[in-house]
């Protein structure tokens, strides 16, 4: 026989986590949630980031101006008047590189892509093409961890950098902690793809798996 | 014999009630039909007391043109505790309107389902219809959608057959935790991040940020600490972990989960459920948005 007390007490729990679940779900009077968009993923990326380069550099934050300051694109966006970061020397002052999330960059034919994370020459215009990018970082959020990156999405990274010209290019910037991140990166919760390490080596990539919170990620090739 | 519920505010001193104005007793109710007796509360429906017919009879009345009904209920007894109509939305059959399940008790006097009378008398709860309608509920249309596709993919015969919410619910959990109780590490550890971040002397204004789905809607765009906020009030209603623990261990599965607790409600009361399944076979979904499923 059923515990009415505890029964009520359950149920009461369940309608209040609901309506909590409702609230998260719909996200204040804009669209509806969805995770799968790797954005929280890629926000993520973008901060540990700039928080690992702020021990070798200074970084400054750039938000942008009206009507995007502040603004993060969820899936690619123009970079004019989006927030970006500049990373500067800390004795010259002189800027290094600037951390550009979620823009859209024109590659060797011209054809605009938006790339999760980008690294930019000091002087990359709002309109930026291959020659003014350095290094990229894609991110992809699989929703249960335990799955792989796919082949297709291994391909398709790759056939980005040979789009855009990057390989053997680098920031040459220098990471305290995250130092595998010092490539054009695939980065996710889940799992790396089955590629050997000669193949992510022959396409100028790294692959970094379980990039989350509480876990200690894992790069590929090591 | 057959079963009624009847608002208390019908009832007269001695337990009496005759048909009138605001009640329209029906001709088929009888001597030892069962009685629940119900009061309205807000928007609730609480259930009280149960009794039954002791007599009834017509009468004729002067004025009226017609026979009218009267009966005499025994002396009420109150349930164990009150039972509201709300907590057992998902577990009765004659609530089809689960966005407002008190509107099928407003006309003061409704036959009942044997059935339902049992559900409300003993109180018992068919766990996985309630979680899954809760919870299928709360989720907005488009993310419902997508949970319906999840089903097709996952276990397409759960929507050509009566509904098996003894599957459904472990679904739509899964599902859950999957989309949001996940996302909750990366909401926390975006806004520790950038908390850090501005502390050691990049400034970001994390209560500003938001984030765009595109270029062309920059109007619908959402606050991310509201986002952050949200996942995590989710979380804790969700689990009754505390923050600290939540900053400090970080690990979420090990908290004793609302969703753990349905799912020992539901073994450790299996063949209620399953009695349940079986009477609520040949019904819809229980949701309250117009997809016919």
């Amino acid at each position: 026989m059923a515990n009415n007390a505890t029964d009520k007490d359950l149920i009461t729990r369940v309608q209040a986590s609901a309506q909590k679940l409702k609230v998260a779900a719909t996200w204040s009077h804009g669209p509806s949630l969805n995770v799968a968009d790797s954005f929280l993923l890629e926000l993520f990326l973008l901060f540990r980031i700039v928080e690992d380069l702020q021990n070798t550099y200074d970084v400054e934050y750039d938000p942008g101006t009206f009507p995007n300051q502040n603004v993060f694109p969820q899936s690619g966006a123009a970079k004019q008047t989006r927030p970006k970061f500049l990373v500067k020397d800390k004795a010259s002052k002189q800027i290094l590189c600037q951390i550009c999330p979620g823009t859209r960059v024109s590659d060797r034919g011209g054809h605009e892509r938006a790339i999760d994370i980008s690294f930019q020459t000091a002087t990359s215009p709002d309109v930026p093409t291959l020659q003014h990018l350095c290094q990229i970082f894609d991110a992809k959020y699989r929703k249960n961890d335990l799955k792989r990156i796919t082949s297709h999405e291994f391909s398709e990274f790759a056939r980005w950098i040979d789009l855009f010209q990057l390989q053997g290019k680098s920031a040459g910037l220098t990471f305290k902690a995250l130092t595998d991140l010092n490539a054009h990166c695939l980065v996710t919760n889940g799992e790396e793809t089955t590629e050997k390490d000669t193949e992510r080596q022959r396409r100028a990539l790294r692959e970094i798996a379980n990039f989350h919170p509480n876990k200690k990620y894992k790069p590929f090739p090591p | 014999m057959a079963n009624w519920a009847i608002n208390l505010e019908s009832i007269g001193r001695e337990n009496s009630l005759l048909a009138s104005d605001r009640l329209k007793l029906p001709k088929t109710i009888k001597q030892d039909d069962r009685i629940l007796l119900y009061r309205i509360q807000g928007e609730d429906v609480v259930f009280l007391q149960n009794t039954s017919v002791e007599f009834a009879k017509t009468e004729s009345i002067s004025g009226v043109g017609e026979d009218v009904v009267a009966i005499q209920l025994r002396a009420p007894i109150n349930l164990p505790s009150p039972s509201s109509l709300s907590a057992m939305t998902f577990s009765l059959e004659l609530i089809s309107r689960f966005d407002e399940p008190s509107k099928h008790f407003n006309k003061n006097i409704r036959k009942i389902l044997d059935d339902d009378y049992e559900t409300l008398e003993k109180q018992s709860i068919f766990w996985a219809r309630s979680a899954f309608g809760f919870y299928a509920n709360a989720l907005p249309t488009d993310r419902f959608i997508e949970f319906v596709q999840f089903v097709a993919t996952s276990a397409p015969g759960l929507l050509i057959e009566s509904p098996k919410f003894l599957i459904l619910w472990p679904l739509l959990r899964d599902w859950i935790e999957d989309e949001y109780i996940n996302a909750v590490h990366y909401a926390t550890a975006i806004r520790d991040t950038v908390s850090r971040v501005s502390i050691a002397g990049t400034s970001v204004p994390f209560n500003r940020i938001r984030v765009s789905l595109s270029d062309e809607k920059q109007a619908s765009s959402g606050l991310l600490s509201r986002l952050v906020s949200n996942l995590e009030s989710f979380y804790f209603s969700s689990t009754n972990t505390p923050l600290n623990v939540l900053s400090t261990k970080g690990d979420l599965n090990s908290a004793e989960s609302v969703f753990d607790e349905i799912d020992k409600m539901i073994v450790g009361n299996l063949s209620s459920e399953q009695l349940f399944e079986k009477a609520f076979a040949g019904k819809k979904w229980p949701i309250t948005r117009p997809i016919k499923i």
